[in-house]
């Protein structure tokens, strides 16, 4: 009974191709979403994950450096630098705004460096400068690329210009990129002199990096975190802005391969009519029949589960080469979370073609 | 031959309903993400255009209200309201802060207004009146079950929750919205109190222009006797952060919304391909009455179509649900899948589709012997 339920599916061989290649196409798109979240949230912390620092001093009562707003005054930054344990500390100032090209414009996060800036600046350059300097940029090599710029070419903050000095490596996003000037060209764009947004600080190794930054906070009336802990609040924060989205693209991919799987099953449910009556008539019980339509229905969807997984894998990095700003990220997480969704997908997709079968009436058999 | 697509359309009713269910489907997947990219973009113009104001200032060279940092001078408002035409400056800032619930983060767009630029529709409460309050957009209000009355504390500062804002979001970021007197509270109770002047005070100025001027006009004026501003009328900034968007998020959309119309080709191939496998005996019939393979191809093609013409209304009836639940669900979304654009849009798109991916089963048709109709096989 199970070989011939296989067999059934294998009959009409391009009907059961054609249906996994839809069903497989709806949770591409799933995987497809899911990957550009993943992708995204770890462009976010690119930046503070790629920094060597140990610990990141920011204003009180802020926890994350995405999205959020924090100010210190610059002495703080001297302070920090006193602090038993202390090997490097450099304050950053930042700001998240929107920078302009002749015929481009984008969101992107401006850094500004002092000019001996070593632990905040850019840890990978491949071409030009590595600490911009007054009235200097450094923008994401991809970035550049996109919008047809190259060192020389001049960038727009506001109403300030700014001549592309560097091109770094790993710091573009869609929605994240990070930019590169001078402490005191943000100052001057910001009308805000003798503040720093972030700490970053590096220990001597003769301290632990927990307890110095409890240390901190309590000494200096500031927020002192770990670096892992912060790049996990920047993570969080990322992920749960994301979560929701994914949630709905995984319910609208999820209900779409369902309709699908679900027409696949009823359509070879039809097909077959007079061959479930006739086994029907051979003895077989109706909780036979219902699970050989669960198994073409978990065989449909999981292999079309596969398929996409497949497809993800192959496609992702051409989709990436073939448009940069988005960054995918594939990964077994997602394909099993995906293949979740998928049993899920075959039980709903098999309620409908069931329901035909428990009515069959094995006199049928007889009729054709 | 149209008569005979009906007939067997209604011969095999139940066949016909989840075939027409199944493209529905994919057509209200297509809808759903084309209406959210169109929400996003709708959000993100009525920042600017929701704010009630004949013309905004932003800090020269800053052409968007999201997403960009505009800082103006102090003394800009008292410049502005000399101009000629001019009614009223009233001031505007925004700053982006994290609000944290227990292990929960969201990132807030908090805009600071005066006597012009606030919540544009308080579906619960009241604008903020007394110290401290605070209006925010329904999506926080969800998220964390809070109520007018409730506490709302950013960066250590307690804010009370004064009313909740509806269509008040925009870059995947709800807003809040407070007085100017509680902006300065809340920067005193910060590290910098001693000098709150490094922290952003104005962002932008809504202007209010005279009756008997024209806004453009005025606009022209401003530019040009104030040199630290640039001068907007609203649907003109509103037009560039709904650009900025598209650039941001039209790609993943993109690619989103072509991965549905190739699961769209798919699905319509299928269904023509199975439609010719099942109707084999009948197509043979007809074979040898003498039909063409171009016209029992033309058939197919027809009834394909017919059946995406039947999908297309309940599949726009399937994504105005599914944009009724996700609003109702997820306020930070909107979903505008009744754009007028979309529908014709996709409409077509999926007519394409469909007579496309019934061509796809004509190999079939062809091998399709006359002889079935007699006993063969």
């Amino acid at each position: 009974m199970w070989a011939w339920a296989l067999r059934s599916l294998w009959h009409d061989t391009a009907g059961f191709v054609a249906s996994i290649l839809a069903t497989a196409g709806a949770f591409l798109l799933v995987m497809v979403f899911q990957a550009v979240y993943v992708g995204e949230s770890q462009q976010v912390v690119a930046y503070v994950d790629k920094v060597d620092a140990d610990i990141w001093v920011l204003q009180r009562g802020v926890s994350n450096m995405h999205m959020a707003t924090s100010y210190l005054s610059a002495d703080k930054v001297a302070a920090v630098r006193r602090m038993p344990g202390v090997e490097q500390a450099e304050g950053i100032l930042y700001l998240n705004t929107v920078v302009s090209a002749p015929r481009y414009q984008w969101f992107a996060y401006v850094v500004g460096l002092d000019s001996d800036s070593t632990l905040a600046a850019p840890w990978s350059v491949s071409e030009g400068v590595t600490v911009p300097g007054p009235g200097q940029i450094s923008v994401p090599r991809i970035l550049a690329e996109q919008a047809g710029l190259s060192l020389g070419d001049v960038l727009r903050i506001a109403d300030r210009t700014f001549t592309i000095a560097g091109l770094t490596e790993e710091t573009f996003s869609m929605a994240n990129s990070v930019l590169f000037v001078s402490r005191l060209a943000l100052e001057d764009l910001l009308s805000a002199f003798d503040i720093v947004s972030f700490i970053a600080l590096k220990t001597d190794g003769s301290v632990d990096p927990e307890v110095l930054a409890r240390q901190i906070a309590h000494d200096l009336d500031v927020e002192a975190l770990t670096k892992d802990q912060f790049v996990t609040n920047d993570r969080q924060l990322a992920m749960q802005m994301g979560v929701e989205t994914i949630a709905l693209m995984t319910v609208i991919g999820g209900t779409l391969a369902a309709v699908l799987v679900a027409f696949t099953v009823y359509a070879q449910v039809l097909r077959q009519r007079a061959a479930h009556a006739a086994i029907r008539a051979l003895g077989a019980t109706a909780f036979q029949l219902l699970a050989t339509v669960l198994m073409q229905a978990f065989i449909v969807t999981l292999t079309g589960v596969a398929v996409a997984g497949g497809l993800a894998a192959i496609a992702m990095p051409l989709i990436t080469a073939w448009i940069p700003q988005i960054q995918l990220q594939f990964s077994t997480a997602i394909l099993v979370n995906v293949a979740v969704v998928g049993l899920v997908v075959a039980l709903v997709a098999s309620w409908w073609p069931a329901r035909q079968l428990i009515g069959i009436d094995p006199v049928r058999a007889f009729r054709t | 031959m149209i008569t005979l697509v009906l007939r067997t359309l209604i011969h095999d009713a139940r066949r016909t309903a989840l075939t027409v269910v199944a493209i529905a489907a994919v057509i209200a997947v297509i809808v759903i993400l084309e209406g959210l990219n169109a929400g996003l973009l709708a959000q993100l113009r009525s920042v600017a255009t929701a704010r009630g104001a004949d013309l905004i200032l932003t800090q020269s060279g800053i052409s968007h209200m999201t997403a960009a940092r505009s800082v103006l001078p102090q003394y800009t408002r008292a410049h502005v309201e000399a101009v000629e035409g001019v009614a009223a400056a009233h001031p505007l800032t925004g700053i982006p802060v994290i609000y944290a619930q227990a292990q929960r983060r969201t990132p807030v767009f908090v805009l600071v207004y005066d006597t012009l630029g606030g919540p544009a529709h308080i579906s619960d409460g009241s604008a903020p009146v007394r110290s401290h309050e605070i209006v925010i957009d329904r999506s926080l209000a969800y998220t964390y079950g809070l109520r007018p009355g409730d506490p709302f504390v950013i960066a250590d500062f307690p804010f009370v929750v004064s009313g909740i804002a509806d269509d008040a979001a925009a870059f995947f970021t709800p807003f809040a919205f407070l007085r100017f007197d509680d902006l300065i509270d809340f920067y005193f109770a910060s590290d910098l109190a001693t000098d709150i002047s490094t922290f952003p005070l104005l962002s932008f100025l809504l202007v209010d222009i005279h009756d008997e001027y024209r806004a453009e006009t005025v606009r022209q004026t401003l530019e040009q006797s104030v040199p630290e501003i640039d001068a907007f009328v609203p649907g003109k900034l509103a037009e560039n952060d709904a650009h900025l968007g598209n650039v941001l998020f039209g790609p993943v959309f993109g690619l989103l919304i072509g991965v549905s119309y190739l699961i769209g080709l798919v699905v319509t191939a299928i269904i023509a391909f199975a439609a010719v496998n099942t109707r084999r005996r009948e197509l043979a019939v007809l074979k040898a009455l003498g039909f063409r393979d171009r016209a029992l191809a033309g058939g197919v093609v027809l009834h394909s179509l017919v059946m995406t013409i039947l999908a297309i209304p309940l599949g726009l009836a399937v994504a105005l649900l599914i944009a009724w639940a996700i609003e109702r669900l997820m306020p930070l979304y909107l979903v505008q899948p009744a754009d007028g654009i979309i529908v014709l849009r996709t409409t077509l798109a999926c007519l394409t589709l469909s007579a496309t991916g019934a061509l796809a089963s004509i190999a079939r048709l062809r091998k399709v012997d006359p002889v079935m109709a007699f006993g063969g096989v």
